[in-house]
Parts: structure tokens; C-alpha cells; sequence
């Protein structure tokens, strides 16, 4: 009777689990134990990976960016409310969005949240071109019956429901602008240039909307100014605001502050209006500089920031819920989740943090916002 | 009851016969007792002492059910080595045979051993088409095998993933049922059901529910009808509710006025302005016959007997009126009306699905995997039960059930058809094997009461195996002592909370230890077995500091064992007094989930201590690398689409720099370059398949090179490589490239329950830290285990749906009132208690355990934590800052 460990051992080979372990290209003699010498693969592309490290040398940096043309308020709209994205589209001409194969198969059972705000959107436009002496409730009606009728909203029971609840706080919202609309009842028939420039970056666009109030002689130079916005859905959540919403009134409303008129922006949402106070021409102008020399930088490199998370650190102070507000916690999807740019550049708030320019930035960006006097403005007839 | 003292192990002496519990705790060699009694039931051994079936048996004979596909594999070929070695025996062939195969061997006389022999052999041929297998597909065999008498049909196609099915059903009942509602019906399906995907998460509980413990529900009627019956009748509950309360509060006002006026009551607590208010408040409530909400603050407890107690100077004074005694119950009588309806109408969606999920397979013959059970249990149930059950006896008159402590009624009411347990039959055997201290699979619908019933049904045959095989002594003397003090405790519930005075469903009963040949030593000093560490603190510390605290801790101790086994000071000494020094893939780190492991691998990868995650939950598809390779394939296919181009070649994975990305929108060649390789690839897998495609990929783009400098980057490459398997063999079923696009991306999106084969893979082999979930590590053992987060729970707060044991069954709770809640928290402390033995039972050598008083813990967890700090200890030496360490010693 042998002993038949040692034959056995002979007759097995032990293989690594994974096709790229280093076992099989070492071929070193301390690898020999239970038949590792016996090991082989003809997998030579995994070769490589134990060789040498791979020449990074090609890691270099962008250089500094030359935008072609004028970049116009939009533009800038569009950077400060998702930098780093702005800068993969703008830039690179990447677009990370994959929603191209998305078949919906069903009717509407419900609605979610963006559909009910493109549909609210579309209610708005219809009552704020309709007559200002038609009546709303009218309108509404008309226009959002058409939608039942095109399919947009539920069936049955389900749509009348639904509809009704849309329409619903429409009303007031649209009596509201009304009613400012009578306080500012003058509107510029042409719009106004707005031009700034820092370095190479050159700003251009048209400030148009302009209104005056009836108090004033509409022929006063220095008279105050207003623009009146009007936003589907609701800008407060708890005692916060909903900052990605007002982030594109408050850049025009900083640019129009800058050409050296005096206007305030009033925001009329679903729940509550109201009002970024006037700035100062010169106030109005250094926010305008900082943010153009940081669009030209935002060019050169993804800046490690994120509107929702510098808006909750500047309020807070607190990299702990800034970081919860980013990464998501239990029950919330956090920013970098919803934006598979940041996901590619700062996969967490520790990335976002890691060269330490963070506060500067969500300062230089959203500083002025964070510190913006806002007025609340009464709705009337609206209960508490 | 124990098996009587005898000099043979148990395996030798277990009667062949009968239906018979062997309880195995943890590490006591039960696949090698059920290897043993597969042999003896090959030879018919045992008819010197009665303990013989009535005939010899062959592999196809005897059944052997366990859990899954991998256990499966395993035990069929420890049976086969094991009948293989046993051959051996009687052949005279092994020098120094197993000692339990010799005393075998000596049952019979010499002249036998080589016609045993050849049985034997025979038998360990025969192995391929050995009867072992997991419960459904060897339900799913029955029905096919049998199908005239099951009445099922003879092809099937088995369906793994019904949820699109599913999905679809509940859209039909929400067609049917909701769109033709009417009035506030329809507002009461919106506010309480939504939309269809709603409806379905809801209803999900009701489906997998055994028992239908509705009320009374007529089935037939409409949605509509049902509303209108259940609302009216909830409005004339509500009526008789508010009825008597118009006159109440203008008594109560009486009251209080006169008693404010002689200044009877405690002024803080009873105010004219603030009791005015919810009187105020009770009126208008009593006055709209449909309000339903209830809510007038404090005033709910001031104005019962005990508020109002509490508020009279003079308690012998105290005011008597049915309106405090009726304000007590009004808050849960509300809340019942409300849930009665909804529960109804749930249970009518759930069973108007039900029926039409049934139907709609049955059109497709297919069969889902439940299913399995439930037709074959059905069948059984049948006009033709009888007649089927005898022929499957017949086909296997024995039967082995492994794991029997995660067996749910369906298949014990299954296993008891055939082989009837109470009736202890001897021309059959079913030998239920399984361990009560480690059913830990609740949340997969295993029922450990039905287990006791088992239990119950097999009194007077239970077996135990009384030796572990598996830890050091002092291991095996840890644990006894730590569940025994629990046990023992005067007017406790056992360890496993089962006690109820003198009768004890569930016993910890001390094993005994054969001990190891080497000894865990660090500097030459034996080390304890069990290590338990304390964060000390004032006031109770939440989750988060837990996790973390411990963590840091329990990684700066292992790179201390770690440094110390480098230094070959710190291992494993034998007998000769030969070392064997500490490697990192002795120490596992039992976890509850993925958040506690990354914390782990977190403070492990910051102290360069490299570690590997096993789990068996967590989807290969809801990796980034999954939504990366998702990009690929869409830019594969459309290689002209500039931007799905970009966005691949601009996905994490790829990771090329950014000054890459941007020469593409300079260099007008490099681009078409790029467009090129991409329609190379689109020919490679039309031509050779994804794999392939992927793999030229990978190649192209140094990838493996690349992602192994990143810490992750053996993780990301193992995902690929298992993305690319994956997607090659869904291919394989799929038409076209769009197809598998679009399964990739279904796949990514969905919910369902992970597979099988989409859970991760093991990202590495060598020699590195383990961090597993108690789940995973069941059966598996470790020469040092380290339970940092062991006193972490989750407390059940009855948002959702939850089962919990009732009169003899198990209740589905869609609205947890204070009692099930209790109970639920009960039930839920029990398993934690059980996961708790599994975890403690890992380890051979050494464990450590993280303790800490910890926030929001209900008072019966005390009972666990107090059991610990009860132990005799002795303070060490601090570890970390926070926290400190206890030993104790054995």
C-alpha cells in the first residue's frame, strides 16, 4: 500500500481563481508549492498587467481653454448650475445621458415629478399669454382638457383627478402675476444689451422683460426696474430653499443689476412668491467677474463642486451634511447619484474635498446667492 | 432528549427507520454523519441492534435534500468519496482506516467485507444518478416523473424572473378594477394606492403569504362594489363612534369648568383655553360625518381616568364619565376602520392577481419557482394525493432533509404527506437534519416554528451530535459558557428565547470538544479564545459611532496579530511545537451587510491590510462597471452616434485622461480612428460574440493594466470579466444586439432578486483578509473571526408588512398594533440571537466581539448585552482611544 499524498500531489494542479493572477506569469520558484510550477495559461494579453507599470506620462493637463465666440447668459445659466457637467458638454463634448432607449409601453398611470412640471409649465405659458382680461380658471380648463385629450394624462377618473390637481394651484399663481404685473405695468418693448468681459472671456446677451412700476413717470431716467418670473412648482422645502430652481432668475437677475439699472426679480412659484432685492451696479459687477473667471477655469479643469451640496455647506458649515447631501443617505439620492458627470470626475465627497478648493469654489459660485437678500412677498387670499 | 450513551458514535447506532430529528449544532461533523448513514444504508448495517431499514438500498433510492445547487455538489461528492473510502476499508486497502469505518467494517464477519465491498463500490458508481438534490428541483422531477398523478402537464418551461409577468397582471387589475371607479372611491384607490407600481409593492407581502387570514372578502364583486359596501360601512362605524360625543363634550365641559372653578385640578395641566380647544375640536370632528382624522394633540391622554388622575388634587375626587373611558380606545378604533378597508380592498387585489399570475402561467406553461412546490404540495393534497404519495415512498423509501431548520410549511406539509412524521412508519425513513440555533433565513421565508413543529411531531426521536470537531477547547468552552449562563438564568427565556417554564422548544445544550492539534499562540503565550471589547461610554452611542469605533479598532488589532505573525510571532503551534505563522486569510471579519463592510475595508485599506468581500446579496449589475459597459455596448452598435461614442470613451472605467478626450475633438484622424475601432468591435461580436468583443476591448484599451492601480481595480476587473460571461450567455437566448442591450439595461434598472450567478464574484484568491457577511459564512469556518458589529440591529417598527407567529401559524401584520409589534421585536431578537451563535461558531481558534450600549435599543435586547458584561472581566490595556478591551479568559 503506498502512500498516495505525494502522487496526488503530482497529478493536481491548484489554479488561481482569476485568469490575471500573477501566479501564472511569475513563474517564480516560491510559487512551486502544490504544483504551482505547473501552472500556465495562454492568455498572454494578462501578460502585461505584471510587467511594468502602465506610462502614465500621457496624464498631462488641459490647456487653457479659448473660447471661440461671445458666451451668452444662458451659457453661464447653464455652467453655474452644473459645473462639471458644463465642462465634459462644453469642452469635451461628452454627454453622459443614456435615455435613448427608454420605451414607455404603458398609458400614464401617474404622474411623477417631471412630468407634472412640464405640464404645469406648459399651463403657465397658456395663462400668461391669455388675455389679462380672460378668465383664468377658463383658460386652464381649455388648455389642460386639450392635454387629456392628447394622452398625457392618466385614464378615466384617474385624469379628471389629475388634472384638477394640476390646475389647482395654478390659479392663484397666475392671479398672483397678474396682480404684480398691474404694480409694474410698463414693459420695455426693446430689450437691453448686457456686455462684460474678464481676460478672454467675453459676455453678451439681451436683458428683455424690463418693467416699470405705475407710480413712476415713465419717462424718469432713474427709475427702478423689475422683472417678473414665473415658476412652475415650489421653491421652498422646509425652511431651506429649492436653490437649483432660482439659480437661473438670480443670474439674470445679477447680470441685468450689472449693465447699471436698478432692478429687483420677482419669483412667482406655486406655494409663495418672491423678490431678489435690487443689487448695486458695482455689487452686481464683481459677482459677474468672479463667475467669468471662473467659467474660463471651470474650461480648463472640472471644478470640484456641485450646486446643491456648496449651497447646503455654505448654509451649514458642515462637510458631515454636505457630504450626506452628496453622496445620499437612507432615503435619498444624493447629487453625485443624479449626475453621471460628477460621477466619473468625483465619485465622493472625499474626492470633491480632496485638493481642498471646495469652500472656495461653492464660495466664488453660490457665495453671493447663499448671502442674497430675498424678500418674501404676501399672497393675498391665500390662507396663513 | 439525548441518544443513550453508547461507545459508537451516533452515525453507527442512528435506527434506519422511522421519521427521526438529529440536531447538529455548529462544527459537528454533520455532512460526515450523513455521508455515514448513506453507507450504512447501502450495506443495510445495523441488524444486530434493530437499527436496519428492511432491505439494502442504492443510490437512486435514497433521497437527499438541502439547500442550494453549491451544497448540492458538495455533499454528493462527499458521499461518493466517502462510499469510494469505506470500499476501501473493507478491502483492507488503507493502513490506518477511519476509526468509525473500522468499527463498521467490525459488524461484520470477514467472510462479508468483499461482497460489502463490491455494494459499496457499486454504490459510489451509481453517484451520478444519486437522488440528491435541492427541494425544488426535486419537487419539479416529481411532478414531471409522476404526472399523471400529479395532473400537472408533462413539459414545463421553469420561468426564473416573473416580475415583467407579474408587473403586467397588476396593470390588468388596475385596468379592470380602478379605471371604472366611481365618486370618492376613486379618490380613496388615489390616496391609498396611487399607481400600479404602488399597488404592487403592497400587495407583494399578500402574494408570498400562506394563509389568506382575511376577513370574509367576497372575491366576485368589482373593486367598486367592495368600496362602496366597505366605505359605507366604515362611515356607519364612524357614525356610531361620533355619536354619543355632541353630548359628551358638553359634560366634560361641565366638569372641568366646575372642577377649574373650585380649583380642584393641577392648573398646568388642566387649562380652560387648552381643554376648551380640544373639546372645541372633538365637536367639529363629531359634527362632520365623513371626517375620519382624529387629532386634538395631548388632549387624546388628558382626557381619560389616568390623565385626569394624574390631574386631580384630590384622587378619591376624581370624575367618573364614559366619555374618558371611551377617549382611552377612540385613537385604535379609528385606526382600525381605517385599516379594515384598507386591508380588505389590498387582499382583494392581491387575490384577483393571484388567481389571474396563476392562470397566465399555466396558459404559457411555465412555472415559476415556487411553483414547483405549491403544485406538487397541491397534488399531494388532491383526490390522487394518496395514490402519488405511495408511489414516491415506494421510489424513495428513505429520505435525508439537510438544513432543516429553513424549511417553511409548505415543505414540511410536503415531507409529512409522504412519509406521515407522526405516524413514525418502518417501512419508510425521513431523517430531518438541521440545527434550530442557526436558522437565520427568515427573510427568505424560512420558519424556524415550523421546524419545533417538526420537533414536537418527532418527540421521543431526537438525536444529537454532541462533539465538536470544528474549534480549539477553549473555543468550544467559550461559547458553551456564554449561551449557557443565558440558558440557566432564573426565570429567563433560554438563550434562544424559547423557555417557557419547564418546557424548552429550543435548548442550547453544551457540546463537548475534541479539540485541535494546534495551539493559537502570539509570543509564545496561548491566547484566549474569546475576546469581548466594550466602548465605554455615559450614554448610549448611535449606530454610526459604533460601526466606526469598532472598526478602527478591530483593524489596528488585526494589523497588530498581522505584524506579529510577519515576525513568525503570532500563529498556530502544533504539537511538535512547529509554528505556523499568521496569514491575513485566517482572520475573517463577520459583517451584516455592505455598509458595515465598507467601513471595515475602509479602515483596513488605510492601513494597507488588502481584504476581499463575500456576500450573497450583492448584484454584479448594480456595479458602475455594469452601467460603463452598458455605454459600450450602445456605442458598439452605433459607432456613428457621436455622442454614445463619447460617452463610452468617456466612462469611469475606461478612465482615459481628460487631454485624451479633448485631442479626440481636435484630431479629425484620431476621431475617425476611434469611430473605426468601434464598427471593429460591432463586427467582432456580430461575428464572435460579446465576450470576445469586450475582451479585444479590454486589451485595447490596457484596461486590466490600468484598473489594477487603482484599489479597487481587481474588484472592477472581476466584475468585467463576470459582466462579459453574463452577457455571452444571455446572448445566447437573445435575438440580435439590440435585444441584449436592452436586457443589460433591465438588468441594471431592476429590482428583482439577484440571481445566483449575478451575485459578485470573488475578486481575489490570495492570501488576503476576509470580510463576509454572517450569511455567507454559515458552513464555513475560520481560524479567527472578529464580530465588531455583532450588537448592531435593526429594531422592527412596523412600517412594513411583517409576519409574525400566531395561533400556530405564521400572520402576515399589514398594521402592526403594539402587541405584534412585541411580538415581531420578540421574534426578531431570536434571530439575531441565532445569528449571533452562527457568527460565534466560525471561529477555531479565537474571536473577537464588539460591544457597546447602543442607541434606540428596546428593552429586551438588554437582555444579550447584559449577558456579556455579566461575564467575569478583567480590564487590558487600551486599544484605541475609544475604546477600551476586555478579556476574558478560559
Amino acid at each position: 500500500m503506498v502512500d498516495e499524498q505525494p502522487v496526488l500531489d503530482a497529478l493536481t494542479t491548484v489554479h488561481p481563481l482569476q485568469p490575471f493572477s500573477q501566479h501564472y506569469f511569475s513563474g517564480r520558484a516560491d510559487d512551486a508549492k502544490q504544483g504551482a510550477s505547473a501552472l500556465f495559461t495562454y492568455a498572454h494579453e494578462w501578460a502585461a498587467l505584471h510587467q511594468a507599470a502602465v506610462d502614465e506620462g500621457q496624464l498631462t493637463e488641459l490647456a487653457s481653454f479659448v473660447p471661440s465666440s461671445k458666451i451668452s447668459p444662458h451659457m453661464l445659466q447653464r455652467f453655474l448650475a452644473n459645473p462639471v457637467q458644463y465642462f465634459f458638454n462644453e469642452r469635451l463634448k461628452v454627454y453622459f445621458d443614456q435615455n435613448e432607449l427608454e420605451v414607455f409601453e404603458d398609458e400614464p398611470f401617474a404622474l411623477d415629478g417631471l412630468q407634472r412640471f412640464n405640464l404645469q409649465h406648459q399651463l403657465l405659458t397658456a395663462g400668461q399669454q391669455a388675455d389679462s382680461q380672460a378668465d383664468l380658471t377658463e383658460v386652464l380648463q381649455l388648455h389642460s382638457e386639450k392635454l387629456q385629450r392628447s394622452g398625457a394624462l392618466p385614464m378615466c377618473a384617474f385624469g379628471e383627478l389629475a388634472r384638477a390637481e394640476l390646475v389647482e394651484p395654478l390659479v392663484s399663481q397666475l392671479e398672483d402675476y397678474r396682480k404684480h404685473c398691474q404694480a409694474w405695468p410698463y414693459q420695455e418693448d426693446n430689450p437691453r444689451i448686457i456686455e462684460s468681459s474678464v481676460g478672454r472671456v467675453q459676455l453678451e446677451g439681451w436683458l428683455s422683460g424690463l418693467r416699470r412700476p405705475a407710480t413712476q413717470d415713465s419717462q424718469s431716467q432713474d427709475s427702478e426696474y423689475a422683472r417678473i418670473e414665473l415658476l412652475p412648482g415650489k421653491i421652498n422645502v422646509g425652511k431651506d430653499k429649492r436653490w437649483h430652481r432660482l439659480l437661473r432668475p438670480w443670474v439674470e437677475h445679477v447680470l441685468s443689476n450689472a449693465t447699471g439699472i436698478s432692478m429687483q426679480t420677482i419669483v412667482i412659484a406655486q406655494e409663495s412668491s418672491m423678490a431678489f432685492a435690487s443689487l448695486t451696479t458695482l455689487e452686481a459687477q464683481q459677482i459677474v467677474e468672479v463667475w467669468l473667471a471662473a467659467w474660463q477655469q471651470g474650461l480648463d479643469a472640472p471644478l470640484p463642486v456641485a450646486l446643491k451640496t456648496a449651497m447646503n455647506f455654505l448654509k451649514t458649515q458642515s462637510a458631515d451634511k454636505a457630504q450626506a447631501i452628496y453622496e445620499g443617505a437612507y432615503n435619498m439620492s444624493g447629487e453625485v447619484q443624479n449626475n453621471a458627470a460628477l460621477a466619473r470626475q468625483f465619485p465622493t465627497f472625499a474626492d470633491l474635498q480632496a485638493d481642498g478648493q471646495f469652500s472656495h469654489w461653492a464660495e466664488a459660485l453660490y457665495g453671493a446667492l447663499a448671502n442674497a437678500s430675498i424678500i418674501t412677498l404676501d399672497r393675498e387670499g391665500e390662507p396663513s | 432528549m439525548s441518544h443513550s450513551e453508547s461507545t459508537q458514535p451516533l452515525a453507527l447506532t442512528f435506527p434506519l427507520h422511522g421519521s427521526r430529528l438529529i440536531e447538529a449544532s455548529a462544527g459537528t461533523g454533520k455532512t460526515y454523519t450523513i455521508a455515514a448513514l448513506y453507507v450504512r444504508l447501502i450495506l443495510q448495517h445495523g441488524e444486530h441492534n434493530k437499527a436496519a431499514f428492511n432491505r439494502p438500498l442504492l443510490p437512486p433510492e435514497i433521497l437527499v435534500v438541502t439547500f442550494t445547487d453549491a451544497a448540492t455538489q458538495e455533499l454528493r461528492d462527499r458521499i461518493r468519496a466517502k462510499l469510494v473510502e469505506a470500499a476501501q476499508v473493507f478491502r483492507d486497502e488503507i493502513s490506518q482506516p477511519d476509526a468509525l469505518l473500522s468499527q463498521l467494517r467490525a459488524d461484520y464477519p470477514q467472510a462479508q467485507w468483499a461482497a460489502c465491498a463490491q455494494r459499496l463500490d457499486q454504490a459510489a458508481q451509481w453517484m451520478d444518478e444519486a437522488a440528491v438534490s435541492t427541494i425544488h428541483s426535486w419537487c419539479q422531477r416529481m411532478l414531471r416523473e409522476h404526472a399523471f398523478d400529479s395532473g400537472s402537464l408533462f413539459t414545463q418551461t421553469l420561468e426564473t424572473d416573473h416580475s415583467d409577468l407579474l408587473a403586467l397582471v397588476v396593470k390588468d387589475y388596475w385596468r379592470q378594477h380602478c379605471y371604472p371607479l366611481q365618486g370618492h372611491n376613486v379618490l380613496w384607490a388615489l390616496e391609498h394606492w396611487q399607481q400600479p407600481a404602488a399597488l404592487h409593492s403592497k400587495i407583494q407581502p399578500l402574494l408570498h403569504a400562506q394563509s389568506t387570514a382575511s376577513t370574509a372578502t367576497d372575491y366576485q364583486q368589482s373593486l367598486n362594489q367592495l368600496l362602496d359596501s366597505a366605505i359605507e360601512a366604515q362611515q356607519q362605524a364612524l357614525a356610531e363612534l361620533k355619536a354619543p360625543w355632541p353630548a359628551w363634550t358638553q359634560e366634560l365641559r361641565d366638569i372641568l369648568d366646575q372642577a377649574v372653578a373650585a380649583k380642584a385640578v393641577n392648573g398646568r395641566m388642566i387649562q380652560t383655553a387648552r381643554y376648551s380647544g380640544w373639546l372645541d375640536k372633538i365637536n367639529a370632528w363629531a359634527a362632520d360625518p365623513k371626517q375620519l382624522k382624529f387629532d386634538i394633540g395631548t388632549g387624546v391622554t388628558r382626557l381619560t381616568p389616568d390623565g385626569l388622575h394624574e390631574a386631580w388634587k384630590d384622587t378619591s375626587a376624581v370624575p367618573q364619565h364614559p366619555a374618558l373611558q371611551a377617549m382611552q380606545s377612540l385613537p385604535t378604533e379609528l385606526d382600525r376602520l381605517t385599516f379594515a378597508l384598507d386591508e380588505q380592498a389590498l387582499w382583494h387585489a392581491a387575490h384577483w392577481v393571484k388567481r389571474r399570475f396563476h392562470l397566465e402561467k399555466q396558459q404559457r406553461a411555465q412555472m415559476g419557482f415556487d411553483d414547483m412546490l405549491t403544485r406538487l404540495d397541491q397534488a399531494l393534497q388532491g383526490p390522487n394525493g394518496q395514490r402519488l404519495a405511495q408511489v414516491i415512498r415506494l421510489q424513495f423509501p428513505i429520505a435525508m432533509i439537510d438544513e432543516f431548520q429553513d424549511t417553511d410549511p409548505l415543505q414540511y406539509r410536503i415531507f409529512d404527506r409522504i412519509y406521515s412524521i407522526t405516524d413514525n412508519r418502518d417501512d419508510c425513513g425521513l431523517f430531518l437534519i438541521g440545527d434550530p440555533k442557526q436558522a437565520i433565513y427568515s427573510f427568505r421565508g424560512a420558519d424556524i416554528h415550523t421546524y419545533l413543529y417538526a420537533r414536537r411531531a418527532t418527540t421521543g426521536r431526537h438525536y444529537n451530535l454532541d462533539t465538536n470537531y470544528r474549534s480549539s477547547a477553549a473555543m468550544v468552552a467559550a461559547v458553551n459558557q456564554l449561551f449557557k449562563l443565558a440558558e440557566d438564568r432564573a426565570n429567563s427565556r433560554g438563550a434562544f428565547l424559547f423557555k417557557q417554564q419547564d418546557n424548552n422548544d429550543l435548548p442550547f445544550i453544551p457540546v463537548h470538544a475534541q479539540g485541535r492539534k494546534e495551539q493559537w499562540t502570539v509570543a509564545g503565550q496561548a491566547q484566549p479564545a474569546l475576546s469581548v471589547w466594550l466602548i465605554e461610554s455615559d450614554q448610549a452611542i448611535s449606530r454610526e459611532q459604533y460601526i466606526e469605533a469598532m472598526a478602527a479598532s478591530s483593524a489596528s488589532e488585526i494589523v497588530r496579530l498581522l505584524n506579529l505573525g510577519l515576525q513568525q510571532q503570532a500563529g498556530f503551534e502544533n504539537a511538535q511545537g512547529q509554528l505556523q505563522a499568521l496569514q491575513p486569510n485566517h482572520i475573517a471579519v463577520l459583517v451584516r451587510d455592505l455598509r458595515e463592510a465598507q467601513a471595515m475595508r475602509k479602515h483596513l485599506a488605510q492601513r494597507n491590510v488588502r481584504s476581499v468581500y463575500l456576500s450573497d446579496k450583492d448584484s454584479v449589475f448594480d456595479s458602475q462597471e455594469a452601467q460603463d459597459v452598458l455605454t459600450w455596448l450602445w456605442a458598439c452598435l452605433t459607432p456613428d452616434n457621436e455622442r454614445a461614442l463619447k460617452a463610452a470613451l468617456a466612462s469611469s472605467t475606461l478612465a482615459l485622461p481628460l487631454s485624451e478626450l479633448e485631442r479626440i475633438n481636435q484630431d479629425e484622424l484620431l476621431w475617425e480612428q476611434r469611430v473605426l475601432q468601434f464598427q471593429a468591435y460591432c463586427a467582432r461580436w456580430q461575428k464572435q460574440g460579446v465576450l470576445p468583443m469586450l475582451r479585444q476591448m479590454m486589451h485595447d484599451f490596457a484596461l486590466a493594466q490600468r484598473l489594477v492601480q487603482r484599489p479597487d481595480g481587481e474588484r472592477a476587473l472581476t466584475n468585467l470579466l463576470h459582466l462579459a460571461e453574463l452577457l455571452q450567455q444571455a446572448a445566447r437566448e437573445l435575438d440580435g444586439e439590440f435585444a441584449l442591450l436592452r436586457y443589460l439595461q433591465t438588468a441594471c434598472a431592476g429590482q428583482a432578486e439577484s440571481a445566483q450567478e449575478q451575485v459578485l464574484r470573488l475578486e481575489s484568491d490570495e492570501s488576503l483578509v476576509r470580510v463576509v457577511t454572517i450569511h455567507k459564512s454559515k458552513g464555513l469556518e475560520y481560524p479567527l473571526v472578529f464580530l465588531p458589529f455583532i450588537c448592531g440591529f435593526r429594531a422592527q417598527d412596523g412600517k412594513k408588512p411583517f409576519m409574525i407567529q400566531e395561533d400556530q401559524q405564521r400572520k402576515l401584520i399589514l398594521h402592526a398594533e403594539q402587541q405584534h409589534l412585541e411580538q415581531a421585536e420578540n421574534e426578531r431578537l431570536g434571530e439575531d440571537l441565532r445569528l449571533l451563535y452562527v457568527a460565534l461558531t466560525r471561529s477555531r481558534h479565537a474571536c473577537w466581539i464588539g460591544m457597546a450600549d447602543l442607541k434606540k435599543r428596546p428593552e429586551q435586547d438588554i437582555c444579550f448585552a447584559s449577558e456579556c458584561t455579566r461575564l467575569p472581566t478583567e480590564q487590558c490595556p487600551t486599544l484605541d482611544q475609544q475604546c477600551s478591551s476586555a478579556q476574558l479568559v478560559y
